[in-house]
C-alpha cells in the first residue's frame, strides 16, 4: 500500500528543496542568495584573514544601510571617520570580492529588506539570509528569509548555512481594519498578545482573509514585527498580490521563465493539514490604532487604552518590569495613551518606509504643519524618488517635516541620526529598546498615520477620528 | 576558536528579564574597532556607566566582588533584539564565556557558541535559584561542565542541562565550521547544478 506524502507547510517545501546534508540534528541549507549589508566589513575581513574567498559573489548583494546619511549621498556626508571607514571599507572589500553593490549614491540603495523586496532580489521559494535580525521582512514575497548575525562570514564563504528546521506557527488573520488602522497596529497587536518570546524559535506563517487582501506592504511590516515575538522567520504563502507585485521588477522572473516560476511558486502553499505547532487566529476588525509605553514591543496598547499600572501587577517580576520601564520611559502609571505628549516623529524603518506607508503618513499631514521636530526618511532611493513624482515629499516639507535619503536612520540611530536624552519620539520603527534611539531616549511604536498625527497635535491621538484633511 | 570542557568561575546575575541587545551593546558603538578586545568596555554600557561616564551604584557589574566573572546567569528572552555581532563579542572580550538563561533571543544562541560563547538553557526556576544564589553570595563560583551537561551551583546543588551535540561538538572541539562546509563541496556542486535547473530564473544575467 502506497503510503502517503507527509504534509508539509511552504516553510517545509522550501527547506526541503534546499536542504544538502543532514548531521547532528543539523541540515546544511543551501542559501540562494545573500545580502550584506554596510556592517558586514567584520565578515569580510574574517574571510580575508582566513585566506577564503566569496564563494558565488554573483549570488550576494552589498546594500549599505545602517551607517548611511540622511543628509546626503556622498561619504562627505556621513557623520564620522569611523562610520565613513565602515562604509568605504565594506563597499572596498565587496568590489574586491565581485560581489555586485548598491553603494552609496546609487538610486536604488536604501534599507536592505526594502531594497530587495523591491528589487525583487527576494523572491518565493528561495532561501535568503543576511545579518540583519529583520530579514525575515523579506518572507512578505514567500522566501525564506533568515537572519544569520555572525554567520554572514560561513554564508559568504560557503553559500549555506547550518539550520535545524524550525517548526512553523500560523497565525489566521480575519476581518477587516477600521479606518486609518493599518498591518502595523495589527503586528503591534499581535506582539502584544504572543509577548515577545511568544512566537520563539517559530517560523511564522500569515494566512487568512485579511493577508489574502494585504498589499506586499503590509506583509513586509507584518513579517517585520514577528522578529519581535522571537520567531526565527516569517513568511506569507505567495499569490496573486505577490505575483503581480513581482512581475517586471529587475531580479523578477524574465517573460521567458515567467510562466514557470509561478507554477513553482504556486505549489509552495502549505499543504491542508500541514502541521503547526501553535496555531492563533485573530479578527482584525477590532484592532485599534496601537502604540508602545515600554522599553520592549510587547507593551503595546490601544489608543484608547492606559498606560499599566505596577501596582495592578500580582506577579513581582512583571511588576518590576513595568516600574521600570515607566521610570526609564518618564510615565506615571495609569496615563492614557492619547494623553502622552511627544517630542519629535520619525517616519521610516524596515518596518514602515515603503511607499504605501508614505503615502498613509501624507494624507493625514496634507494641508497641516508639524509642532515637532519630524524626520521623513524612505526606505529606498526608488521610494523616495516616487514619493516626490507624486507630491509627497512636498507634503512632509510644507507641513514643516525634514526629507531625508533612504536608510535605517532614526531607527537603531547607527548614523549619527539621534534622539536626545529624555525626548519622548513617536517612532514608526520595530524596537523602543532603552537607548535605541540614542542615550536616554524614549521611543513609542505607533503605525504611519498615527506617527503623522502626532507630529500635527505633538501627542498620541486616536486617528480612526482624523478626517483626511 | 576552541571553547572550554569544564568551566569554574565566578558568575554574575543579570536578574532583569528582556535584556535586549540594545543594551549589551549599544548601536552607537556598532563603528569601533574591536583590536586588542575592545569591546568588553562596551557591555552593558549604558546600564553600567551614567550619562558622564561614572560606574551606576547598585549595577551589579559594578559591585567588585563580581569582578573576573566568565560566567553571566541571566534571566528570560536574553539578547533579545538586533542580531549585531557586538553583542556577543562584548561578552568575550569582557571576559564571559559561558551565559546560563532560562531563554534567549532568536538569533544570539544560534551563532553565539561558534565564537566561543557558550549559551546554556535552564528552567526558570533553575535560573532564578542560582542567580538568588549569587546574589546572596557574590563572587561565589559556578561549574559549567559540559561533558557532563551539568550546571554546579555555589551551595553544590546540580542543574543537568540539554545541549544540542552539534554545539557541543563545535563548541569544545572548536571546528572551523566553514571548513566542516567546503568539505561537502561535492554535495553543494551538485546542488548547485540542480538548482540552476529547477530555478533557472535565479541565474538569469
Amino acid at each position: 500500500m502506497q503510503q502517503a506524502a507527509p504534509r508539509r507547510t511552504i516553510v517545509d517545501k522550501i527547506f526541503d528543496a534546499h536542504a544538502i546534508h543532514e548531521e547532528s540534528g543539523r541540515t546544511l541549507l543551501y542559501v540562494d542568495r545573500v545580502i550584506a549589508a554596510d556592517t558586514a566589513l567584520p565578515a569580510f575581513k574574517a574571510l580575508e584573514q582566513e585566506g577564503r574567498r566569496v564563494r558565488r559573489p554573483g549570488q550576494a548583494l552589498h546594500i549599505p544601510d545602517h551607517f548611511t546619511p540622511s543628509s546626503g549621498r556622498t561619504l562627505d556626508d556621513v557623520a564620522d571617520d569611523e562610520m565613513r571607514a565602515f562604509i568605504g571599507g565594506t563597499a572596498a572589500a565587496a568590489r574586491t570580492a565581485g560581489v555586485p553593490a548598491f553603494v552609496l549614491g546609487d538610486a536604488r540603495r536604501g534599507i536592505q529588506h526594502v531594497v530587495a523586496t523591491e528589487q525583487a532580489y527576494a523572491q518565493p521559494g528561495i532561501v535568503l539570509a543576511a545579518s540583519d535580525s529583520h530579514t525575515p521582512t523579506q518572507g512578505a514575497v514567500g522566501a525564506l528569509a533568515l537572519s544569520i548575525g555572525t554567520d554572514l562570514a560561513h554564508a559568504l564563504a560557503t553559500q549555506c548555512v547550518w539550520l535545524k528546521r524550525p517548526q512553523a506557527m500560523r497565525i489566521a488573520l480575519e476581518g477587516r481594519l477600521a479606518r486609518n488602522v493599518t498591518a502595523k497596529d495589527v503586528a503591534l497587536a499581535l506582539v502584544a498578545r504572543l509577548g515577545c518570546g511568544g512566537a520563539s524559535g517559530l517560523a511564522v506563517e500569515y494566512s487568512g482573509s485579511f493577508i489574502r487582501e494585504l498589499s506586499v506592504e503590509g506583509r513586509m511590516t507584518l513579517c517585520n514585527l514577528s522578529v519581535e515575538t522571537g520567531a526565527r522567520t516569517a513568511i506569507v504563502a505567495p499569490d496573486e498580490v505577490t505575483f503581480d507585485y513581482l512581475r517586471g521588477r529587475p531580479y523578477a522572473p524574465s517573460s521567458r521563465y515567467w510562466d514557470d516560476a509561478v507554477a513553482l511558486w504556486t505549489a509552495l502553499a502549505s499543504d491542508r493539514d500541514a502541521p503547526y505547532v501553535r496555531e492563533l487566529t485573530l479578527d482584525v476588525s477590532t484592532i485599534e490604532p496601537m502604540v508602545t509605553w515600554g522599553n520592549n514591543t510587547e507593551n503595546a496598547v490601544p489608543i484608547t487604552g492606559r498606560v499599566p499600572d505596577p501596582d495592578a501587577e500580582t506577579l513581582p517580576e512583571r511588576r518590576t518590569l513595568i516600574r521600570k520601564s515607566l521610570d526609564y520611559m518618564g510615565l506615571a502609571p495609569s496615563t492614557p495613551a492619547s494623553q502622552i505628549e511627544i517630542n519629535q516623529v520619525f517616519i521610516g524603518s524596515c518596518a514602515n518606509s515603503t511607499l504605501e506607508d508614505l503615502r498613509a503618513a501624507a494624507r493625514l499631514m496634507r494641508g497641516r504643519k508639524v509642532v515637532v521636530p519630524t524626520l521623513v526618511v524612505p526606505g529606498s532611493g526608488l521610494v523616495k524618488a516616487q514619493a516626490e513624482a507624486e507630491g509627497l515629499a512636498a507634503i512632509f516639507t510644507d507641513a514643516g517635516a525634514r526629507w531625508s535619503e533612504a536608510g535605517c536612520s532614526m531607527c537603531n540611530s547607527m548614523n549619527g541620526d539621534v534622539v536626545p536624552p529624555g525626548a519622548r519620539c513617536a517612532s514608526t520603527a520595530n524596537r523602543n529598546h532603552a537607548g535605541r534611539q540614542g542615550p536616554g531616549s524614549r521611543t513609542h511604536l505607533v503605525s504611519p498615520p498615527t506617527a503623522a498625527a502626532a507630529a500635527i497635535v505633538g501627542r498620541l491621538t486616536d486617528v480612526r477620528q482624523w478626517p483626511d484633511e | 576558536m576552541a571553547g572550554f570542557e569544564v568551566l569554574t568561575a565566578v558568575a554574575v546575575p543579570i536578574d532583569i528579564d528582556n535584556v535586549d541587545t540594545d543594551q549589551i551593546f549599544p548601536s552607537r558603538f556598532t563603528s569601533k574597532s574591536r583590536a586588542g578586545g575592545m569591546f568588553g568596555r562596551y557591555l552593558l554600557h549604558d546600564q553600567r556607566l551614567d550619562e558622564h561616564g561614572r560606574p551606576r551604584a547598585g549595577f551589579v557589574l559594578n559591585d567588585e566582588r563580581y569582578s573576573g566573572a566568565k560566567i553571566l546567569v541571566a534571566a528570560a528572552n536574553y539578547a533579545c533584539g538586533s542580531a549585531r555581532p557586538g553583542a556577543i563579542y562584548s561578552h568575550l572580550d569582557y571576559g564571559i564565556e559561558a551565559i546560563v538563561a532560562e531563554s534567549f533571543g532568536p538569533v544570539f544562541p544560534t551563532v553565539a557558541f561558534k565564537s566561543g560563547l557558550l549559551t546554556v538553557q535552564l528552567s526558570k526556576p533553575d535560573t532564578a535559584d542560582i542567580r538568588r544564589a549569587l546574589l546572596a553570595q557574590p563572587g561565589a563560583k559556578v561549574t559549567v561542565d559540559l561533558k557532563d551537561q551539568v550546571i554546579l551551583a555555589p551551595d553544590g546543588t546540580r542543574y543537568s542541562f540539554d545541549i544540542d551535540p552539534f554545539v557541543k561538538r563545535m563548541f569544545v572541539e572548536g571546528h572551523s565550521e566553514v571548513d566542516m562546509t567546503l568539505a561537502l563541496r561535492d554535495k553543494i556542486e551538485a546542488f548547485e547544478t540542480r538548482q540552476r535547473a529547477s530555478m533557472p530564473w535565479l541565474y538569469q544575467g
